[in-house]
């Protein structure tokens, strides 16, 4: 019977693909698909793409103060949230506000500045969605010149440090990311991207968070000091932890599985990360439901309060040579399925984000299947417009976990969110497993 | 020109009415697989590969159109399953041209939910095992699961073929199973 529905399958395909046309389809949809493509690549190459992209939906710039002034909020920049900047020659320190990702998703399709040139090497960072332009860009003139533009307002100059490079650094919630822009004329890129987490949440802004103090501000450094490109920092506050690599994780375990010990509070790679955790209303969250067309005919308990939602970013910088990688998936990850999950070209991946429960920084219950029930499923997942980003969201969380082998689930467990990424080149060389978290305030 | 566009273009013509039907095959009308078709262009292209040849574009891009099918299920609203059922009426006008037994599957296949729809077409039409299928389309091994079991039993309801009585195997023993 299996092969009568394939050969059925096959009949209906070709009787389809006779009555429609490729052609037709390439004058109507030819154009947008082009820009958008166009749009995208580009932003990826000017830096914005692989682990930038971890920025695209999940923060927005807010009012700036920067080291020559207060520019304050720059139109159609939406908030009106404090920045932090640093005097240090060279590096540049914004606060970047996370806001509801369902927002700003249209950002990834903005127009392009045009200001990029042959003469003008541009680097920028996230679009505002009421005007199409970055929310910061950076420029690197033909006569050595580099200026910095916050949202719509004027471009200011500021001076490189001694390597000849600016760093600009992001904070976003209890992210930060440092951007170390190098320049040839004509062609701008991150030379160095580091990424702090910080171990408590960040205090609200606050409407007189903005010091002029010459004393410099800024975050510890995730990489060791004896770097000579990174630009000096002197007194620096201590307000972060240092992220332990994911990596370095102990072969054979990995977050998804009971026992495994958090070295840290939240932890991310270039290529995949977890971005914030934002608390939504039940109408937000009952209006998520509505909008699966999964068969809920109960409410989940969280429908009843607000419910936490973290969006995962994914990024792949070795897509060019792997391939496709078909998206988040909230499944149990097992790095061992990539050989079943191989296409014919070899190229394979495996993207899994799901949640565990975790006490003493130990995962002491997993969820085992988080479409089941399919009535009361624990976990909502929504893919967002942006090919690899994904909402999940923790929907029952008493009910949701499996006690792991030996452990009684208490009251004292708090929820993580755990991702990851593994995947095969066409070659047959293996990427991975890299794996990010992130723990929640508590269940 | 860059060089990916001609490579679009190419796999948008030459292609495209092989990758619009078997979009629809998942979608079940013309106006969804060519929205799906597009996303899995845009998502295809975007990444930053160089496709050398339009085969590999297009192997690329066919196997995005079930990722994104099921991306799309999961951001849709109401509005938009209101839209579908729509669709799926005006797909009936399609349908008449068919040949008997083509027409089976089309009915059969549209009287599927989209998840265990775009089980079956991963499962009957693409060979893939359940692991292949969860994998590639973001569930896990057990919803495949249940999704092939129940769409085999309607398929076989409405395709009048009970093997016996017997739901429609979920797995072939040809391809290994990895979880």
């Amino acid at each position: 019977m299996n092969n009568s529905i394939h050969d059925a399958m096959n009949d209906l395909v070709a009787a389809d693909a006779a009555r429609m046309s490729g052609s037709s389809f390439a004058d109507a949809r030819g154009g947008g698909v082009a820009r958008r493509v166009r749009t995208r690549r580009t932003v990826r190459a000017a830096g914005m793409g692989g682990a930038s992209a971890v920025a695209v939906g999940a923060v927005a710039v807010g009012a700036m103060n920067v080291p020559w002034g207060v520019l304050g909020a720059a139109p159609g920049v939406g908030g009106s949230d404090c920045v932090t900047t640093s005097p240090s020659i060279g590096h540049i320190r914004y606060t970047v506000t996370p806001t509801e990702a369902e927002e700003i998703r249209a950002t990834t399709d903005y127009a392009l500045p045009t200001a990029s040139g042959t003469d003008v090497a541009q680097w920028w960072y996230q679009f505002s969605p009421e005007t199409g332009l970055p929310l910061v860009s950076v420029d690197h003139t033909n006569d050595g010149t580099w200026w910095v533009t916050i949202g719509s307002g004027e471009a200011q100059r500021v001076e490189p440090d001694e390597t000849g490079t600016v760093t600009i650094d992001l904070i976003a919630g209890r992210k930060t990311t440092s951007y170390r822009l190098e320049s040839t004329l004509g062609n701008m890129s991150v030379a160095e991207k580091t990424t702090i987490a910080v171990g408590e949440p960040s205090p609200s802004p606050s409407d007189d968070c903005y010091t002029p103090s010459p004393t410099p501000s800024s975050v510890v450094d995730p990489t060791p000091s004896s770097d000579p490109n990174r630009s000096p920092e002197p007194s620096r506050p201590v307000i972060a932890t240092v992220v332990t690599r994911p990596e370095d994780v102990v072969a054979g375990t990995n977050p998804f599985q009971c026992g495994f010990a958090f070295p840290t509070d939240i932890a991310g790679t270039d290529n995949l990360s977890i971005m914030g955790d934002e608390v939504n209303a039940p109408p937000k969250i009952n209006a998520r439901l509505a909008a699966d067309s999964a068969p809920y005919t109960s409410d989940p308990p969280q429908a009843l309060g607000a419910a936490p939602v973290t969006t995962i970013t994914v990024t792949d910088r070795f897509a060019a040579s792997i391939g496709e990688v078909s998206g988040m998936g909230t499944v149990a990850f097992d790095p061992t399925t990539i050989p079943n999950a191989a296409q014919p070209s070899g190229v394979a991946a495996v993207q899994s984000a799901t949640f565990v429960a975790v006490v003493d920084g130990t995962v002491v219950g997993t969820i085992v299947d988080p479409f089941s029930p399919a009535n009361a499923p624990p976990v909502l997942q929504e893919s967002l417009d942006t090919a690899f980003d994904l909402h999940v969201t923790l929907l029952n969380p008493d009910s949701a976990f499996t006690a792991c082998p030996g452990v009684t689930l208490g009251n004292d467990w708090v929820p993580y969110v755990v991702a990851g990424d593994t995947a095969l080149d066409a070659a047959g060389a293996s990427y991975g497993p890299v794996f990010a978290w992130l723990k929640y305030g508590g269940n | 020109m860059a060089r990916w566009e001609p490579i679009l273009d190419e796999v948008m013509r030459e292609r495209g009415s092989g990758l619009l039907a078997y979009a629809r095959l998942l979608t079940g009308n013309d106006a969804e697989a060519e929205d799906v078709l597009q996303d899995a262009l845009v998502r295809s292209f975007s990444r930053g590969r160089t496709f050398t040849h339009v085969n590999a574009a297009e192997a690329y891009v066919r196997r995005a159109i079930p990722s994104v099918f099921i991306d799309r299920l999961r951001g849709r609203r109401t509005r938009e399953v209101a839209d579908e059922r729509r669709a799926r009426e005006q797909d009936e006008a399609v349908s008449m041209g068919d040949r008997d037994a083509v027409l089976d599957v089309r009915a059969a296949l549209a009287s599927l939910p989209a998840r265990e729809r775009a089980c079956a077409v991963l499962r009957f039409y693409d060979d893939l095992t359940v692991p292949q299928i969860a994998a590639q389309l973001g569930l896990a091994d057990g919803t495949v699961k249940r999704y092939l079991a129940d769409a085999s039993a309607r398929l076989a309801e409405v395709l009048g073929e009970t093997d016996n009585g017997d739901r429609i195997p979920v797995v072939t023993h040809s391809r290994k199973e990895g979880r």
